[in-house]
Parts: structure tokens; C-alpha cells; sequence
């Protein structure tokens, strides 16, 4: 650990680089402002905590997404960790949060997504939506390369599947999945 | 493929949500937190041994019907494979002829799974077989299976029979099978080794300690220990909170008389225990 002021300026470059994609990344996976607000000041206290532990450059946001993943299934099963350190940000989350997202109508793709179990979800978003390459998904959940590589095989194929069942409703055909890199 | 437009939110729209001065605030207000202060959160994914159990295993069991046993035939080399020094150098798999198909059957059931992909290798065949350590309930079945010509492989299960040292599970494959496959069957777990779970199981039951709910920490330590299982994480739950322990417990802080919530397997072979003085 180094000396207070080099901490501080580690600390404050990764805050500012990562911030806003952490933040993302946590909104996309809570229904209220207030769960997001908790979990990103939760993520970022454990990255201060742990600060010698973060990996440098765009290497901290899988491992950022990682702990923010952990905190989020605590606040699932009722571990919930409220920090004072969230108040104003709470209040802003939930305000925006009640504003994004207006409900539209299920897409034939929304809902072969849906019907999917969630580990594969999770994989499919983790790519689709945070754009993590296989490393970097192992990273986050804490597994090997190669079983993200073959989970992710596995969880296009169903997905695939499940919009070959509905693709007189979107009328498009969709093409199996193939393994390789996300695309 | 597809899944980007179900982005709930971009990058951009989420930074908006928050002001500058929030943003500096929340930093500064981290930044007054103890850095040395017991490391925070859960070591341990929920998910790190977890295999997949999903669609293709439904395909399996509805294949049951034409499931092959591997009982022993006049020219069938079926039995107890001897266990000395050789045990590296011995095949892993048997392969024998039937019709059209080949009939692949598991001679050395903990063997390196290169050992057996080699095998399948040296007959043309590029498939994975895996067994992994299973609650005793589900020894001897598949717990995963991933067939890419579309149900051509017949899974031979043995339940009940899939120790460590005998196991009678197999496939049957077409000589002409040209596609990858993965078959994942479970097999008797060794002492202090973890089993593998999968959704389906009951709570617990990845570490041998189904129907939680109701289970003393005195009963919960007799289970591990006749697995040998000795790196347990403590983690504890008090009505809805981790309070005063959120960052976990020692063995010594844990008492006989509380209840097991939850039980998981963590990655490292490591058990992860969520403990409460209640029992619901």
C-alpha cells in the first residue's frame, strides 16, 4: 500500500475511468434507484478497500463488474449493506430511474431472451451489452476462459433455439450460433 | 446477436442519471472510509462449480427408451480394472463394435479427461466425456449432455453404479458421428472432494447436505467431516441483515445450536455456509 496521496490518486483514476460503465452495468440489472445507488458505492468502497488488489487500466472493469455482480446477489438475498456514503446519489437514481425505460412491447427477441435460464442470460449481456470479450467475462464471474468460451456456446445455441420457435413472429431466420469470439 | 438491442440502458444515459457533484461526493466519501478496514465482500461466486444443466438434458431423458446397459457380453471385458501402478498407462475407455455403432463404456472413471478425449480421438470421434463428483443421488446419470448431430449419441447410464473406482457408464455413438459432442455424467465423489451441482439440485445438495432448512450446525459439521471437508466460509444472516458480521465469521463465533440457511460450493473446493442464531 502505498503512501495516502498515491492511494488517493490510484483510487480517484479509477473512479473516473470506470465510474460510468459500473454504473451502467449496475442500472441494467436493478429495478430501483435505490438498490443502484447502494451497489455502486458498495463496489467502489470494496475497490478502495482492496485497492492493491484492483488490476490496472481497462483490466479494473471486469474486476469492478465482478464485485458489483457479488454485491448485487447479497442485495438479492437479503444481505443488504446500506451506506450513508450513497444518500444524494440514492436520491438522483431513484428519480432518474423511475424516467428511463419506458415499457414497450415485448420483442419476439425480448421475450426468447427472457425464456432463457439466467446464467445464460447473464452471459449473453455481459457481451451484448457490457461488450466483454471471453477473458473478460471470466473475470467477472470468477470461472475459467474456456468454461465461458463453452458456456457461451451453449447459451447462444438456446438462444438460437428459442427464436427459431418464434421466427414466423419475427420473420427472420436466425442463425445458429457458432463458437468463436463474441462477435 | 440480437441481445444488444435489448440494452436497457447505454453507458451514456446511466452517466446522465448522475451529477457531477454526486459523483465527486460519493468518491470523496469512499475516500474517508479506513483502507485497511476488514476486506469487504464475498470471496466466492455462487456460480464458480456450477455446470450447466438445461435443454439437452431433457433430450436425454426422452431418449431413455433406447438407453443401452452395459451388461457384460460372452466377449465384453466387464469388471473391476486393476487399480496398481499402471493405472496412467491403461485405457481409460473400452471400445467395442455393435451394429453400426460403437459402444464406448468408462473403464477408469476418474482418469484426466484429455485421457478420454484421446481415446475418442484415436476412433475418429471428437467428443468430451467428463465425470464429475455428484451428490449420491445423481452417480451414474448425465448431467450434462451437448450433442451437435441432434440425438444420435445414446447415453448408457448406470445409476447407482458410478463410484470412483467401477463405473458403468458409457455411450453408444454411430460410426459415422462427425460432430462434437460433450457428455458430462456423475460419479461418486472422494472424500473431501466437492460435488458439482447444477439447477435442479435441492438447496444443500452440493455439499451433501440436502434439505437445509431445519439443520443445526452441529449436524451440518458431522456431514463435513465425514466428507473430510475442512475449508468452510461462515457467513452469517440475521433477519434480512449480515450485521454484525458482515464480513463473515470464524469457525469459533459460530455456535452448535444455529441453523444452516443456505449451503453452496465455492470455488477451490471451499464450502460456503450462510448460518443464523434462527431458524427461519
Amino acid at each position: 500500500m502505498g503512501p495516502p496521496d498515491t492511494r488517493r490518486h490510484r483510487f480517484e483514476e479509477i473512479y473516473r475511468r470506470h465510474h460510468d460503465a459500473v454504473l451502467a452495468y449496475i442500472v441494467r440489472r436493478t429495478d430501483n434507484g435505490h438498490d443502484a445507488a447502494d451497489v455502486l458505492a458498495e463496489t467502489f468502497l470494496v475497490a478502495w478497500r482492496r485497492l492493491d488488489e484492483v488490476p490496472d487500466g481497462e483490466r479494473a472493469r471486469p474486476w469492478l463488474f465482478g464485485v458489483a455482480r457479488r454485491t448485487l446477489a447479497n442485495l438479492r438475498r437479503g444481505a443488504r449493506r446500506r451506506t450513508a456514503l450513497s444518500e444524494r446519489l440514492r436520491g438522483e437514481l431513484a428519480h432518474a430511474h423511475r424516467h428511463a425505460a419506458p415499457a414497450t412491447e415485448p420483442s419476439a427477441v425480448a421475450v426468447a431472451f427472457r425464456r432463457l435460464p439466467e446464467q445464460d442470460r447473464e452471459l449473453l449481456a455481459l457481451a451484448g451489452w457490457e461488450g466483454l470479450d471471453f477473458g473478460e467475462i471470466a473475470v467477472v464471474l470468477g470461472c475459467s476462459r474456456n468454461a465461458v468460451r463453452i458456456r457461451m456456446f451453449r447459451a447462444r445455441r438456446r438462444f438460437a433455439r428459442e427464436l427459431n420457435t418464434h421466427e414466423d413472429l419475427i420473420g427472420e431466420r436466425v442463425v445458429p450460433a457458432s463458437e468463436g469470439g463474441v462477435a | 446477436m440480437n441481445v444488444e438491442r435489448l440494452n436497457p440502458i447505454s453507458e451514456e444515459e446511466a452517466a446522465a442519471m448522475v451529477s457531477r457533484q454526486t459523483r465527486d461526493d460519493l468518491a470523496e466519501r469512499i475516500m474517508t472510509a479506513p483502507p485497511d478496514e476488514a476486506p469487504a465482500p464475498v470471496r466466492h461466486g455462487r456460480w464458480g462449480r456450477r455446470l450447466l444443466v438445461g435443454v439437452p438434458l431433457a433430450a436425454v431423458v426422452a431418449a431413455a427408451g433406447v438407453v443401452v446397459f452395459s451388461v457384460a457380453g460372452p466377449d465384453q471385458k466387464v469388471g473391476p480394472v486393476s487399480l496398481g501402478p499402471n493405472r496412467a498407462d491403461a485405457a481409460a475407455l473400452s471400445f467395442r463394435k455393435e451394429g453400426g455403432s460403437l459402444v464406448v463404456t468408462v473403464k477408469d472413471p476418474v482418469a484426466d479427461p484429455a485421457r478420454y478425449r484421446k481415446e475418442f480421438a484415436a476412433h475418429g470421434l471428437n467428443i468430451e466425456l467428463d465425470l464429475k463428483p455428484v451428490s449420491p443421488r445423481n452417480a451414474g446419470t448425465v448431467v450434462f449432455l451437448e450433442d451437435q448431430e441432434g440425438s444420435r449419441i445414446e447415453v448408457i447410464q448406470a445409476e447407482g453404479e458410478c463410484g470412483v473406482e467401477i463405473c458403468n457408464v458409457g455411450v453408444k455413438v454411430p460410426v459415422d458421428y462427425k460432430g462434437y459432442a460433450h457428455i458430462i455424467f456423475g460419479r461418486e465423489a472422494r472424500p473431501g472432494e466437492m460435488y458439482d451441482t447444477g439447477p435442479g439440485d435441492r438447496p444443500g445438495e452440493g455439499v451433501g447436505l440436502p434439505e437445509i432448512p431445519g439443520r443445526t450446525m452441529a449436524e451440518a459439521w458431522d456431514v463435513l467431516a465425514e466428507r473430510k471437508i475442512t475449508d468452510v466460509e461462515y457467513r452469517y444472516e440475521f433477519r434480512g441483515s449480515d450485521r454484525p458480521y458482515p464480513n463473515g465469521l470464524t469457525r469459533d463465533q459460530v455456535k452448535p445450536e444455529w441453523y444452516v440457511r443456505d449451503a453452496l460450493a465455492g470455488s477451490e473446493g471451499q464450502v460456503i455456509l450462510f448460518v443464523s442464531p434462527e431458524k427461519e
